[in-house]
């Protein structure tokens, strides 16, 4: 049957009455009231479970604050009537020693429904009951392994403080918790996915505990504007809430005003992604013309030092309105957003000249590490734009890790394998250039023809490599010496040395760059073999 | 009086100060230039009669990794600006070459196989520092200046002026964590290498270096994580990592009756750069096959941007395929209990000294009761037998290093 369990109203009186015939018929039901085996009383305690949930009380407060319940959530998030739930009846306490369980649910609410009619998988904490301290019913690893074993994504909404079941592990059975679905939080098996499938965590009221451990395993990270995201409840925290937030910190994949505003979230990041690592792209038709874009190079100023919005030719790229930014306050020199081309997903890490002239910090390497991690990870292609005069040193950078970030990066983008573009809009230098085109383990390496590529900053190379010369002139000669000196190296670093030793695969018209792009990813998915072994970027941690 | 300053030693000279005496082969190879090189800048030899390849900052390392044994880089050098810049300006085809290219190829794709080691000795820039950043083990000689680029550069570039201490002096990086020692002296260098390399096995998978019955340590297991270390591991064994980057956390390698392990002590408030500093050595230990000793005592956790790096120890931890102990001293909670977390029932070993306590927040379990998934409570006293017994028991009479699957694969460096 495909009628959802919680729709009690479309089952016929018919088969009531026939099981309860059924039961009558056999022996050892002398001590068991009648009434329990009934589809009446499942109807009844469906429907006051589901109504009630953690009591009468704790949801009208949740109302009154202008909040909504778990199932509220599911409802405005999944596909109407899509849900299926899982787990009604679990509860902290022992069934056969309590005969009156109280709130039912075991503090989450979850089960399968689709989402833009795909599958996926859904827990929700339930912030109408309380949980006890180091109970867990076991409901987060069930929903978890149930979405891992069917392979589709699992999605978290966290708003709550739960206390973890540490005692809990996989193996050991036996402990306090050990419930129906078995002894096991979700964590556990989170800390070991790999990215196996996607999940996305929403945090829509104050996080805390285990509540928030999906937050530091997960794959997007959505948190709705006031809320309190923490390992520790305020009361356990000793900075005081003076610690940097998970959004200025970089975790939080994306803000939202409002739950709605979630929800839609979620549903986009997850419309660029199969349903588990190896599976299909999500394809869809091709928006936009792929014919040559005469507009796209005046986007960019010739003139090297002068600023203009990388987005704006990510945009002009990328299929119309397809461009969806991830982390778009954290790192702002560096931009990291899913877009599609000719109706193939693709992930576009690009320089952002609009910021500290696209320069790199080691905050950059963070977020570019995390995103090349998840596109890989989900077979999502990846499309670098370069326009960086390169790493920015300082002595605050090098306090900072800058030499372990960056080798971090390096190592995130030699490690790729999912089909890789890697374009040089106009300037790319040094070790900047070396890592963003991969190290050579890109596909196509490409430049536009007003491309500069070298081994540093033209104006810095020529006082770095012509310093005797000009401490020997006059002071007033100085900077027309090192200006035609820079214009020298301007000359060698045309795209035209690069291209000559295959360093770059080819130079590109900048009207050109959809359609060759586009073409590339075509032609790659259609001739790889499908993946056999998880990428090594599928285990890296999200954020380190 | 003028006296002129001694010399710097050259990579040859730095060579036969740590290498066995006399056992150095300098490798012949080919120049870019295709002129015969002789040793000039790396070559095999031999440590405590264990082959290593040694060269000048990342040369050569692909024979150490083809060979399947220790690389140690002499880290000194300018980088590919200095070596091959000027010459290769005519023909501008050598961005990648310049920039390391090939040997940061070889080594972003290595999955930790063979240690690799790097000795600061004299200023680092461009791919000198960058070798750093993808070794498992570096260690800086005071004076030396370790940066991606040095303060020339940076003085033309973007007009800040520091001193080589003030950009890449011990003094910045012992606190961010990015040397894990720092020497005073060129011995002090030598000595850290050859004691930081007795540790591991030559390669992954090759048998760990365990030796006879270690010396019982000289005092009981005391408060504090040094205490603590030093009276339960090998009379003398502790080679302390990274000791002034996160102090809550304090790691190392050590010996218990002879057997090699990496040790993790909490000591104080834990937060987001403990987590770093744990994972690294988890990441290098499960690569080599050490097992990893918890001593878990962690009165408070803070809070600060902790969510995620808390969670990647918890991967880390998880993860780790090497046999895992931990042994709760004093209280265990927050984010020292989630180090704590899920065990390997058949190779791990939890233990509690008698009366502490753990819990997430509140460390209100008793680690004697059911909440507490100890599987004994041990004398402190008993502790090093406990945890001796128990590796020996899992690793068997001549152990091989079983290296982990997964974790080889992380980043270098954390």
């Amino acid at each position: 049957m495909t009628t959802p369990l919680t729709d009690g109203t479309t089952q016929s009186t018919q088969s009531t009455q026939s099981s309860t015939d059924s039961t009558d018929s056999t022996d050892s039901q002398a001590e068991i009231p009648d009434e329990i085996r009934t589809v009446e009383r499942l109807r009844e305690l469906r429907e006051q479970v589901t109504t009630q949930m953690g009591g009468p009380q704790a949801v009208s407060a949740i109302h009154a604050a202008g909040r909504r319940t778990a199932r509220e959530h599911i409802a405005g998030f999944t596909d109407p009537g899509s849900f299926v739930e899982i787990g009604t009846f679990a509860t902290f306490v022992d069934k056969v020693t309590a005969p009156d369980p109280g709130p039912y649910g075991g503090g989450i609410i979850g089960g399968h429904a689709t989402l833009d009619g795909r599958p996926v998988t859904v827990a929700v904490d339930d912030d109408s009951v309380t949980s006890p301290a180091a109970r867990s019913t076991g409901k987060a690893a069930r929903l978890y392994q149930m979405a891992l074993q069917q392979r589709r994504p699992y999605i978290e909404i966290a708003q709550g403080h739960t206390v973890p079941d540490l005692a809990a592990r996989p193996g050991k059975t036996g402990t306090s918790s050990a419930r129906t679905f078995g002894a096991e939080p979700a964590f556990p098996y989170l800390l070991e996915r790999q990215r196996a499938i996607p999940v996305v965590s929403m945090v829509l009221g104050d996080t805390s505990g285990a509540s928030a451990f999906s937050a530091g395993l997960c794959d997007f990270l959505v948190q709705l504007e006031g809320t309190r995201l923490a390992l520790t409840r305020p009361e356990n925290d000793e900075t005081n809430g003076a610690g940097p937030s998970p959004v200025a910190s970089g975790e939080v994949d994306a803000v939202a005003a409002t739950p709605d505003e979630a929800y839609a979230l979620a549903r986009r990041f997850l419309s660029y992604l199969p349903s588990y690592a190896g599976g299909p792209l999500p394809l869809t038709d091709t928006h936009g013309s792929l014919d040559y874009d005469d507009q796209i190079a005046r986007l960019v100023p010739a003139r090297r030092s002068r600023a203009y919005d990388m987005k704006a030719v990510i945009r002009r790229i990328c299929d119309d309105g397809s461009f969806f930014e991830l982390k778009p306050n954290y790192a702002r020199n560096i931009v990291t957003g899913f877009g599609r081309l000719a109706g193939i997903p693709v992930g576009v890490l690009a320089n952002a000249p609009m910021r500290m002239a696209g320069g790199l910090t080691p905050e950059c390497c963070l977020k570019a590490v995390s995103f090349v991690c998840l596109c890989d990870s989900f077979g999502v292609p990846l499309l670098v734009l370069q326009d960086t005069p390169g790493f920015l040193v300082s002595a605050q950078a090098e306090r900072d890790r800058a030499i372990v970030r960056v080798m971090t990066l390096l190592q995130a983008l030699s490690l790729i394998t999912v089909p890789s573009v890697s374009v040089v809009i106009r300037k790319a230098f040094g070790l900047a250039f070396v890592i963003l085109d991969g190290n050579r383990a890109v596909d196509l390496s490409l430049a536009w023809p007003g491309a500069e590529i070298g081994f540093m900053d033209p104006p810095v190379a020529a006082n770095v490599l012509y310093e005797p010369q000009i401490r020997q002139l006059p002071e007033q000669e100085r900077a027309a010496f090192l200006a035609a000196k820079a214009a020298e190296l301007g000359v060698v670093f045309e795209p035209y040395g690069v291209a000559a030793n295959l360093t770059i695969d080819d130079i590109v018209e900048p009207g050109a760059t959809r359609a060759v792009v586009a073409g590339h990813l075509r032609m790659s998915l259609a001739t790889r073999p499908p993946r056999t072994a998880p990428s090594p970027l599928a285990s890296w941690p999200r954020w380190y | 009086m003028n006296h002129a300053k001694p010399a710097r030693p050259t990579f040859l000279q730095h060579v036969e100060r740590l290498v066995d005496p006399g056992s150095y082969v300098p490798a012949v190879h080919f120049s870019e230039g295709m002129d015969l090189v002789s040793g000039t800048d790396g070559g095999e030899a031999l440590i405590d009669g264990r082959p290593v390849t040694v060269g000048l900052s990342g040369h050569i390392v692909v024979r150490a990794l083809h060979r399947r044994h220790p690389y140690v880089a002499i880290s000194s050098g300018t980088g590919g600006l200095a070596r091959g810049g000027r010459r290769n300006l005519g023909v501008l085809d050598t961005v990648w070459g310049m920039s390391g290219g090939p040997m940061l190829a070889e080594m972003a794709s290595r999955s930790r196989d063979v240690p690799v080691v790097s000795a600061l000795v004299h200023h680092s820039f461009g791919d000198s520092s960058f070798f750093t950043g993808l070794s498992d083990y570096v260690v800086q000689l005071k004076g030396a200046c370790m940066a991606l680029t040095g303060p020339r550069v940076l003085a033309i570039g973007t007009s800040e002026q520091v001193t080589m201490e003030e950009l890449g002096g011990v003094d910045v990086h012992r606190r961010n964590g990015q040397a894990d020692t720092i020497a005073e002296t060129l011995d002090e260098v030598y000595a850290a290498i050859r004691g930081f390399l007795s540790y591991l096995p030559t390669h992954a998978g090759a048998p760990l270096p365990v030796t006879g019955p270690g010396a019982q340590p000289d005092q009981k297991p005391g408060r504090g994580a040094r205490p603590l270390i030093d009276g339960l591991c090998d009379q003398g064994s502790f080679f302390e990592l990274r000791r002034d980057f996160a102090p809550g956390l304090v790691t190392g390698l050590a010996r218990l009756d002879g057997i090699p392990v990496g040790v993790l002590a909490s000591d104080g408030a834990f937060a987001a750069d403990e987590c770093l500093k744990a994972t690294r050595l988890i990441c290098t230990c499960d690569a080599f096959g050490l097992p990893l000793v918890f001593l878990i005592d962690s009165p408070q956790a803070r809070a600060d941007q902790a969510i995620s790096r808390a969670m990647m120890l918890a991967q880390a931890v998880q993860l780790a395929e090497v046999p895992k102990c931990w042994v709760i001293t004093g209280q265990a909670r927050g984010a020292g209990l989630l180090v704590t977390g899920p065990a390997r029932i058949a190779t791990d070993l939890v233990i509690a000294w008698p009366g502490t306590r753990a819990g997430f927040e509140d460390g209100s379990a008793g680690t004697d009761e059911h909440h507490w998934p100890a599987d004994g409570v041990v004398a402190p006293d008993a502790t090093r037998a406990a945890l001796a017994s128990h590796l020996g028991a899992v690793l068997g009479p001549s152990p091989v290093s079983r290296p982990g699957r997964t974790l080889c694969t992380w980043p270098a460096g954390f």
